[in-house]
């Protein structure tokens, strides 16, 4: 598994990132790229108290994310970036290079959204920023480390109501 | 005693669980209860909201319930609350119950279970539910009295380091356990004693690396080869 994982997950932690992550490969920092919870002391405290003990936790706008790993800050460490949409995913394409593994963990039902597995449900604006991001970068949809990953190549199909 | 009822009244909290709005209409289905205990009667429109998407522990979920009908009888963020403390509650409930409790009752109940079968089971059941019902049946009470600061009593208690104490027991308990094993039914001498630490690294590996039970079952197959091959 490579060493930064940039996930997209609008519960951004919870269990199975914990077990099926953390734990599973050893990640010692997690950073939030979330502009509403990088403004809010009580879910910063929150999902604070959620890690165990030995995790990093950063919590950072997506502005002041993109600073920071050009910035080299991660280097050293095992990272998982949790994103809670795909438009974040999308504002921050310019980070993923060969060293990233992208994944789509959960993204809830809501209306108008197509179901793509039992954990992510896409509109059609998602749907098309994946499929940029997809056009130079492998996009995987991948619940937890120890199930099969999806590997996202067809989804202009849906797009053009083919599902 | 409200405390008590919500605690029962969530046992069928999953009946409805699904892929699109995962457990939303239990959590309505408590709200409602819960709203009624505390004497308000909530708009319909109200309840069919909290049947949208929500996902959490389900022995945590009274918590949340206590803590969003405080915030709704004092006008607070119920529902932005509701939605982060799902997901934390989450991350904590399913570390510590079903990756740390789980194991440690099963290691206690083998070892009980070696004098007495049935004694096995009564620990099992005895101390996971322990647990369980403690934070099932005092969530809504915790829940309604901290409101949206619910997480200060899990900071007090230190939840998140339970899960590492807990695994630290239950290799403790293991070890117990297989000691007992080599020791009770075979010459215990330093053949076996290495045979026996190869195949415990060897299991703990494959289960770490692949999957438990797919490192069991390579386990079992390779144990089954190697006795047909010896023999045995």
């Amino acid at each position: 598994m490579k060493k930064i994982i940039f996930r997209v997950d609008d519960r951004l932690i919870h269990g199975q990132v914990i077990e099926g992550w953390l734990k599973h490969f050893k990640i010692n920092h997690v950073v939030i790229a979330n502009d509403k919870v990088a403004d809010n002391p009580l879910q910063k405290m929150i999902y604070a108290s959620t890690l165990p003990p030995g995790t990093e936790l950063s919590i950072l706008t997506v502005a002041d994310f993109i600073s920071s790993f050009r910035s080299d800050r991660y280097k050293k460490d095992y990272v998982l970036v949790l994103l809670e949409s795909v438009d974040d995913l999308y504002a921050i394409k310019s980070m993923i290079n060969d060293d990233v593994y992208v994944n789509i963990g959960c993204v809830a039902s809501r209306e108008h959204k197509i179901e793509v597995s039992n954990t992510v449900f896409l509109n059609p604006d998602e749907i098309r920023k994946i499929c940029e991001i997809r056009q130079d970068f492998e996009v995987f949809i991948h619940k937890v480390s120890w199930e099969p990953s999806v590997e996202i190549k067809n989804f202009n199909y849906i797009l053009e109501g083919n599902l | 005693m409200k405390s008590l009822i919500i605690g029962f009244f969530s046992f069928f909290y999953q009946a409805n669980l699904n892929h699109e709005n995962m457990q939303g209409t239990g959590f309505a289905y408590l709200i409602r209860k819960a709203a009624r205990l505390k004497g308000m009667e909530l708009e319909v429109k109200k309840v069919y909201e909290q049947t949208s998407y929500f996902h959490t522990h389900p022995y945590l979920v009274n918590f949340i319930v206590g803590m969003w009908v405080r915030e709704f009888e004092q006008n607070g963020e119920e529902d932005f609350h509701k939605k982060i403390y799902s997901s934390a509650f989450g991350a904590l409930g399913d570390s510590f119950f079903w990756h740390s409790l789980r194991p440690l009752c099963f290691a206690t109940a083998a070892i009980a279970g070696f004098y007495n079968p049935f004694a096995g089971i009564i620990s099992y059941l005895v101390l996971y539910n322990l647990f369980h019902l403690s934070f099932r049946f005092t969530g809504f009470r915790i829940g309604y009295s901290l409101g949206r600061d619910v997480i200060t009593f899990f900071n007090r208690i230190r939840f998140n380091k339970w899960a590492t104490y807990f695994d630290i027991g239950s290799s403790l308990m293991l070890g117990i356990l297989l000691s007992y094993m080599a020791k009770s039914s075979a010459d215990f001498n330093s053949v076996l004693l290495g045979t026996l630490t190869v195949y415990i690294m060897l299991g703990m590996a494959l289960a770490k690396k692949l999957d438990i039970v797919l490192g069991l079952t390579m386990i079992i197959i390779t144990t089954g080869f190697f006795l047909y091959i010896t023999g045995v």
